[in-house]
């Protein structure tokens, strides 16, 4: 019985497979021409996105459907009942575990009956379920979905615009949790420039869910990009100032008492000399200049280093800030940057002399004439580290004789703010520095770090003769090409504004060994 | 019990000869015959309606005779008794001795022609009830059981209801099926001209025995009915209650109360003697919705709009197949 029922249900298969791959279909390309629709009145981001989906789940779930909807025997039963067999079909089925003799007798006529008629019955059942008006039905819906698919979008353009905007407003959310996470897992970093950096990235959040307007929107996405960058090259600035800052101090604390004695004096007849020449010109600002040499001389005193360090920049600073005053008082700058020369020289002498090791590369750093300057604001914490606010950084141009005062040029600064600052360039000729290694009473190696800076060139010469530790030394072209290279892969990184690209450029071409 | 497939052949024959042998007395009508047929394998009683002169005595007469049973016939009248028709107690001397004897009524027969059965009084009608429920009669604290099989066949004329008592709805549901005699076509018309003016009546020949009919009967039980098929027929007698949900529009307007369980009992009887008339071992729903109409057709109550209207039941019944699904 079951036998002779199979092709029925294999044909029935085929048939509702083909009805519900079709309604799915359908309901499908009905739901996509509505969407399509809409999306020419409202716009719909993803909505070619969406249709696919509809579409590719439509037909998915048709197909499984369709197969999981396996038609039974009974309904087999119930279709070849149609063909005159008079329920005989469905009463076997249902009787076929009876054992009575009209239960039998019922299956063996309905056996007979059903193998008689079985090849028209096959022959009648249609494995095409649709009719002439649902194929119709069928075709005119994808006909309209095909027209609204084929006739352009005006919204598409917008719809385009939304998505880079979605992407962007992503790209900029996803930096700035980096960014934030960054900042705050930054060790280095004091709670205050924590604090500031978090500001700003909040700053930006809030600036970005506050847009409307898709034009705004880029606007400020392009901006933001701007910002960010920003803000990582001043974490990454607040770290290499905070690194130079720490050995700086290390340093500096590792000076002899005479070397600091000496080092203070020159500090004070730094001061000495602004303070006149504030009198003389009655100039406020050289008199600011006067007060920050005063910090950096009580700092000097008082042991606090990083407000030493930081109140010399302040005055440093203010001293570029102004070129015409900048031009009179060039001498007396010039005295300042000797005299940090000197201190620097005495830092490298105390470096070999307390630990009688190498690492002296990191005392030229200074004695570049291109300045990377760091402006600090606060207190002097228990460990010596200045917090940190503002970054500075300029290209003061010249050249530093040691001994002899020289002509000094003008030099351009870039303030990491975004404005330009102008700076003194000061000396002529180059500046050589010479740590004899006697001075420790050893052998070493004699490092010589300088180049062409600006109009003029920096050099200095580091001996290290000591027996105790070779120390380690590094070639200008080392140093150098380490520092191009970050330049350059800040500039790839667009970790750099766009307008201080050909300055870093020009920059790291004019010192090229 | 049917055991073997001669069996059955032999019962579709005796069937096949009753039938024939009605046919030679009853032009046409063959509707008639086959449901009178099936009312009597079904153990039923069956009602017939139709006008005067359609040879609806002559039919129940002739399937007496082709049976090997008893018959008698009452002709139902304004005055007709209860103890007309089933007997009374009367007084005998026997042996010089005075005693009560239950003296038969004509209902003790295995075919009854209830002739013209709305003419009796409802009191003469009731005393049917039980004979027709029961198959036994009650007089005097003693029951008597009637012969087996026994069967009722009425007859009514739905035309001419003066002087009538409609049957009431209790009486009328004893009635396995209410068989409407139609009037006979123009070619039945001309044979039945023919047939009894220009010669003697046929003789009917006797074809089954009371013994034969009653295993007829049981073996008409065991026809199959798919679980699908008494759905089917449980579907059409709740659409005939208008408060049910399945009502059809017009149940719901014109019927005061639908067909009663024993309506399905009888739709289902008639419709597996039908099946085994037809050479089949199940019922099908052809089956189902060809008997629908004798055996509902006066289970079926109209409200007084339905009556107003003149609603034909059959009308509804016809709305109520088209109306429920399979």
């Amino acid at each position: 019985m079951l036998d002779l029922l199979q092709p029925i249900r294999k044909k029935l298969f085929l048939k509702t497979f083909f009805t519900v791959l079709g309604k799915f279909t359908f309901v499908a390309l009905c739901l996509s021409s509505l969407i399509l629709l809409l999306s020419r009145f409202l716009p719909i981001i993803y909505y070619r996105e969406f249709l696919i989906f509809i579409i590719s789940l439509s037909v998915l779930s048709g197909t499984v459907y369709g197969i999981i909807k396996k038609p039974s025997f009974y309904l087999a039963a119930r279709e070849a009942d149609k063909y005159d067999l008079e329920e005989r079909a469905v009463t076997a089925l249902n009787f076929q575990n009876s054992h009575s003799t009209i239960a039998k007798l019922q299956q063996e006529d309905t056996i007979r009956l059903l193998q008689k008629r079985l090849p028209f019955i096959l022959a009648k059942i249609s494995i095409w379920p649709f009719t002439k008006k649902q194929i119709y039905t069928y075709l005119g819906t994808f006909l309209v979905f095909l027209v609204l698919t084929v006739i352009p979008n005006l919204t598409d353009d917008y719809i385009a615009e939304q998505k880079i905007v979605k992407q962007q407003k992503e790209q900029i959310a996803a930096k700035l949790i980096k960014e934030e996470e960054t900042i705050k897992n930054n060790k280095n970093l004091t709670a205050i420039q924590k604090e500031e950096l978090l500001e700003a990235v909040n700053r930006l959040k809030k600036e970005i869910a506050a847009t409307k307007s898709t034009e705004e929107q880029l606007k400020l996405l392009e901006k933001m990009n701007k910002e960010l960058a920003n803000l990582e090259a001043k974490q990454k600035l607040s770290q290499a100032n905070y690194n130079h800052l720490k050995k700086l101090n290390h340093n500096l604390k590792n000076l002899s008492a005479e070397e600091k004695e000496a080092l203070l004096n020159a500090l004070k007849a730094i001061q000495q000399s602004y303070q006149e020449l504030a009198k003389e010109l009655n100039s406020d600002q050289a008199a600011q200049i006067t007060n920050s040499l005063q910090n950096a001389v009580e700092a000097m005193q008082n042991g606090q280093y990083n407000n030493f360090y930081t109140s010399l920049n302040n005055a440093m600073q203010m001293a570029m800030t102004n070129s015409q005053q900048a031009q009179q008082m060039a001498q007396q700058l010039l005295s300042t940057l000797t005299a940090l020369q000197q201190s620097q020289m005495m830092l490298a002498n105390a470096n070999n002399n307390q630990f009688n090791q190498g690492s002296n590369h990191t005392a030229g750093m200074q004695s570049s004439g291109d300045s990377t300057g760091s402006q600090s604001n606060g207190t002097d914490d228990a460990n010596g580290i200045n917090n940190n606010s503002n970054q500075n950084q300029g290209n003061g141009t010249g050249n530093v004789n040691e001994g002899n005062g020289g002509n000094g040029t003008n030099g351009n600064g870039t303030n990491q703010n975004g404005v330009n600052g102008n700076g003194a360039g000061l000396g002529n000729g180059s500046h050589l520095i010479n740590i004899p290694s006697e001075r420790i009473n050893s052998e070493g190696i004699s490092e010589t770090v300088g180049g062409p800076l600006g109009n003029g060139e920096s050099q200095i010469n580091m001996a290290n003769n000591g027996n105790i530790a070779p120390g380690l030394s590094l070639s200008y072209e080392k140093v150098y090409n380490d520092y191009a290279q970050f330049a350059r892969e800040s500039i790839e990184n667009n970790q750099i504004p766009t307008d201080y690209q050909e300055i870093i450029k020009a920059y790291f071409s004019s010192i090229e060994p | 019990m049917v055991e073997t497939l001669q069996e059955i052949k032999e019962y579709r024959n005796i069937i096949n000869n009753v039938r024939q042998q009605i046919e030679k007395s009853i032009i046409g009508q063959k509707e008639v015959i086959e449901q009178l047929l099936v009312a009597v394998f079904a153990s039923g009683h069956a009602l017939l309606e139709g006008v005067p002169g359609l040879g609806k005595t002559l039919l129940v007469r002739t399937l007496a005779q082709a049976f090997d049973l008893s018959f008698n016939r009452i002709q139902f009248t304004p005055d007709l008794m209860p103890a007309d028709i089933i007997g009374t107690n009367i007084l005998q001397m026997e042996k010089e001795k005075k005693q009560f004897k239950f003296q038969n009524g004509p209902i003790f027969a295995h075919v009854i022609l209830a002739d013209e059965i709305n003419r009796a009084t409802p009191k003469t009608q009731s005393a049917l009830l039980e004979s027709m429920q029961e198959h036994t009669v009650s007089v005097g604290g003693i029951t008597y059981n009637l012969p087996e099989p026994f069967f009722v066949l009425a007859t009514q004329n739905p035309l001419e209801q003066e002087g009538t008592y409609p049957l009431p709805e209790a009486q009328m549901d004893r009635f396995l099926l209410k068989i409407v005699v139609p009037f006979p076509t123009d070619a039945e018309l001309k044979e039945i001209l023919i047939q009894t003016t220009s010669k003697s009546p046929n003789e009917i020949d006797k074809v089954a025995s009371a013994k034969m009919i009653q295993i007829i009967q049981l073996a008409a039980k065991e026809i199959l009915v798919a679980d699908e098929v008494i759905n089917y027929a449980v579907k059409l007698i709740l659409a005939t209650h208008p408060d049910k949900p399945s009502a059809t529009e017009t149940v719901k307007k014109y019927v005061r109360a639908g067909s009663s369980p024993r309506g399905l009992q009888a739709l289902v009887s008639a419709a597996k003697v039908r099946a085994f008339i037809h050479g089949r071992y199940n019922v099908s729903f052809d089956d189902i919705e060809t008997m629908a109409f004798p055996a509902l057709r006066h289970r079926i109550l109209l409200n007084f709009e339905g009556e107003a209207n003149g609603i034909n039941t059959d009308e509804l019944i016809q709305d109520i197949l088209a109306k429920t699904g399979k």
